[in-house]
């Protein structure tokens, strides 16, 4: 009796498979600001799931079966990659049991790859903390890397859906046109920035901070991934000294209990930025993100 | 004349805006003209400072391209070593009852069966190596070294490929691994909320279903998450033994679905089936009374439904969250044990929930029961089948500190009545990673 019902289950399970047509590509984004590039670059050709929102940290997710349904239906995969997603990417892609998105294939395309990464470690060891041996993964901190990736993005769509090369190409084009003016605006807007001097709480901002010309002059973690004690905030405190920072910075995502400390200890203003699409109502694209993150800056720079 | 006096101003005045007013129109058309050279230049010119910005932009973005690697590191021979991951798994544990007199009312058990030695103790040490084989295979292999009283023990705990390539979602595996079955037993141990496995797994299981076979499944492409999936394996591991029929004397058949409710919660609901035949399936330890030696031939029908349901504020995890898990077994047995026929039901279920109240720390608690089968033939009575009616029960309370995701120290305080004593157990447990970062499953 098992054996039959476990047999018209698989019989099933096949039908539905072959039942399935579809007319968009479909594409899962690991982090919301891939979701948003793929919708610039795709428009109305391509339809986008995000695996995380801006209020997860995208290196503690679990394979959920929600994320490996999105996965199943995939053309596309599109991550940060650097092992930001190495706790469950890897279980995700292999569970899914889909063959176009699995590393090496065109539908599986890790941002962090055609960028330039900062902070690569010279010494691995997990005493360091959570560090990442490829590089910072945070790379989505620089708009500059943003457009390095588009450009990937859109040759692989071309590729997966080469009738439509054209259009990819032109949209592309428009969205580079649009995107270097927009850096250009950022970066002139951005001028009473440089050289401040600021505190971070995670490296989060590495990329940020060095398109900026920020100054960082002290970091919270002490370790990547694991939280400060109160003892190492006390010897932060006690090094700040006359450095002056104007603000500390944390992401939408992160807990603000260590910031929250040194900002009641010393005035120094806590700003938490969105981090990425979706970190705050009004940074709800890939301009508006860059758009708020500068202005936010610019308000506590003075 | 006063009138022609009064006329005059207002023709002249009449005729000056005639005048005025061609004057006016070319001074507007020239404003115009002006205003149009005027934007075309400024216009040029932005377009021009647009393209320069652009062009400045542009390099700077280029300088950020990684560099194209060319040649790449000389290969050494080692370079595509596998990924390698050690798990250790030390304890202290302190039973009031004796650990070597284990067992469970009314449930013969399988070897192995038990809740390990009392005291200091380094439970299994796990060895793993995993890597893509080609484009088409993932394999996978766990070496379980037990260094116990009795000796040095290397188990192979699992050595299997996974196709990573078939169309419509299938996938395929063969070897020797965890059969997909309920929740807990795909997983491995030290992946639990709790120190010890709950007593259906235990009873019914030998706490993991692990055989050598082949296994496929099939995601289907729908929004709600479903797997369908079906297994056959040898038979060699309880609740089937001997290696029955040929060495193909397990079959399993399962299907799962799962979401997101918003973005905070999550659940997956499971169903699977196991069928094992057993031959001269012997249970007990050697050198037990008679009466604990049990040998089955026959056939077990073990049916799981399985449940998981995870809250966390945004659907992120690293804070805070909730989970709540049960799973409940049925089991019909249909053979003989000791030559006297039987044929008996009985059933079991585990539920748990676990906080994690802060960054690395979690509470939790799980109560599990059995219900053993109450009417036997007269040859079987105060063997174990025998439950004496007792349903056996236990409560879990465990809180476990994990520093980061590579290193974790529980405490478990449990008590159960799985024999007519009640059995008090402290456990002190510490499970780290080194190597191949694990994965982080639901």
């Amino acid at each position: 009796m098992f054996r039959q019902l476990t047999f018209t289950l698989l019989i099933l399970g096949f039908a539905m498979t072959a039942a399935t047509a579809k007319a968009k590509i479909s594409i899962f984004a690991c982090e919301p600001e891939w979701g948003a590039l793929a919708e610039e670059i795709g428009g109305d050709l391509v339809k986008v799931k995000n695996g995380t929102n801006a209020k997860q940290d995208a290196h503690f997710i679990s394979v959920r079966p929600s994320l490996i349904a999105m996965v199943r239906k995939a053309d596309l995969v599109i991550c940060t990659g650097a092992d930001l997603e190495i706790g469950w990417l890897p279980t995700l892609l292999r569970q899914s049991g889909n063959s176009k998105i699995q590393p090496g294939t065109a539908g599986y395309l890790a941002a962090a790859d055609y960028v330039r990464k900062l902070e690569v470690p010279t010494i691995i060891d997990r005493a360091l903390g959570d560090i990442h041996p490829q590089g910072n993964p945070h790379i989505i901190g620089d708009p500059r890397n943003v457009l390095i990736v588009a450009r990937k993005l859109a040759e692989r769509l071309a590729k997966i859906d080469p009738a439509n090369r054209a259009t990819y190409e032109q949209r592309l084009a428009r969205f580079e046109s649009r995107w270097l003016q927009a850096i250009a605006q950022w970066e002139a807007a951005a001028q009473p920035l440089i050289g401040l001097p600021i505190v971070v709480q995670h490296k989060t901002w590495v990329y940020l901070v060095e398109w900026l010309n920020m100054s960082v002059v002290s970091t919270l973690e002490p370790r990547p991934g694991i939280p400060p004690s109160t003892s190492h905030l006390q010897a932060v405190l006690k090094d700040l000294g006359e450095s002056n920072p104007k603000f500390i910075l944390n992401a939408a995502y992160e807990n603000d209990r260590a910031s929250e400390w040194l900002s009641e200890r010393t005035n120094i203003p806590e700003i938490t930025l969105p981090y990425t699409v979706g970190g705050s109502k009004q940074a709800d694209d890939l301009f508006s993100l860059f758009d708020v993150t500068i202005a936010m800056l610019l308000e506590y720079a003075g | 004349m006063a009138l022609v006096a009064l006329l005059i101003p207002v023709v002249v005045s009449a005729n000056s805006y005639a005048q005025g007013g061609d004057d006016i129109a070319d001074i507007k058309a020239e404003l115009e003209r002006l205003k149009q050279a005027y934007e075309s230049e400024l216009a040029r010119l932005e377009t021009r400072l647009n393209e320069i910005e652009e062009r400045v932009a542009a390099e700077e973005v280029a300088a950020l391209e990684a560099p194209v690697q060319s040649g790449g590191a000389a290969s050494s021979g080692n370079i595509f070593n596998p990924k390698i991951g050690i798990v250790f798994n030390g304890r202290f544990t302190s039973f009031s009852n004796e650990p070597s007199d284990y067992s469970i009312a009314g449930s013969p058990l399988g070897g192995e069966t038990g809740v390990g030695p009392e005291g200091f103790g380094l439970g299994e040490t796990e060895v793993n190596f995993s890597s893509n084989v080609s484009d088409l295979f993932y394999a996978s292999t766990t070496i379980a070294i037990d260094a116990g009283d009795d000796g040095v023990e290397v188990d192979l705990e699992a050595a299997f490929i996974q196709t990573i390539s078939l169309p419509a979602g299938a996938t395929l595996k063969a070897g020797r691994f965890f059969a997909a079955l309920g929740y807990l037993n795909e997983n491995h141990e030290h992946t639990d909320n709790f120190a010890d496995r709950p007593l259906p797994y235990q009873a019914f299981l030998a706490s993991q279903y692990n055989d050598d076979g082949i296994q496929l499944a099939f995601v289907l492409p729908t929004d709600l998450y479903m797997q369908v999936g079906a297994g056959a394996f040898r038979g060699a591991d309880f609740p089937a033994g001997g290696a029955d029929n040929d060495g193909t004397g397990a079959y399993t058949g399962f299907f799962r679905l799962g979401g997101d409710v918003g973005f905070s919660n999550s659940w997956r609901l499971g169903f699977s089936v196991l069928h094992a035949d057993a031959a001269g399936r012997e249970t007990g330890e050697e050198g037990a009374p008679p009466a604990e030696l049990l040998d089955f031939s026959g056939n077990t029908d073990l049916l799981i439904a399985d449940f998981k349901y995870q809250w966390s504020p945004n659907g992120n995890i690293v804070e805070r969250y909730f989970v709540l898990q049960g799973e409940f077994m049925k089991r019909y047995q249909d053979g003989s044990f000791n030559g006297i026929p039987y044929r008996g039901r009985d059933s079991g279920f585990y539920l748990e929930g676990v906080y994690k109240y802060r960054r690395g720390l979690r509470v939790g608690y799980r109560y599990s029961q059995l219900f053993p089968e109450d009417s036997l033939p007269l040859g079987l009575l105060g063997t174990d089948l025998d439950a004496a009616g007792i349903n056996p029960w236990n409560h879990s309370f465990m809180l476990d500190w994990a520093h980061n995701e590579f290193s974790l120290i529980r405490l478990q305080y449990s008590r159960e009545r799985s024999q007519l004593i009640r059995d008090n157990r402290f456990y002190i447990q510490f499970i780290m990673s080194i190597g191949a970062h694990a994965a982080h499953t639901f």
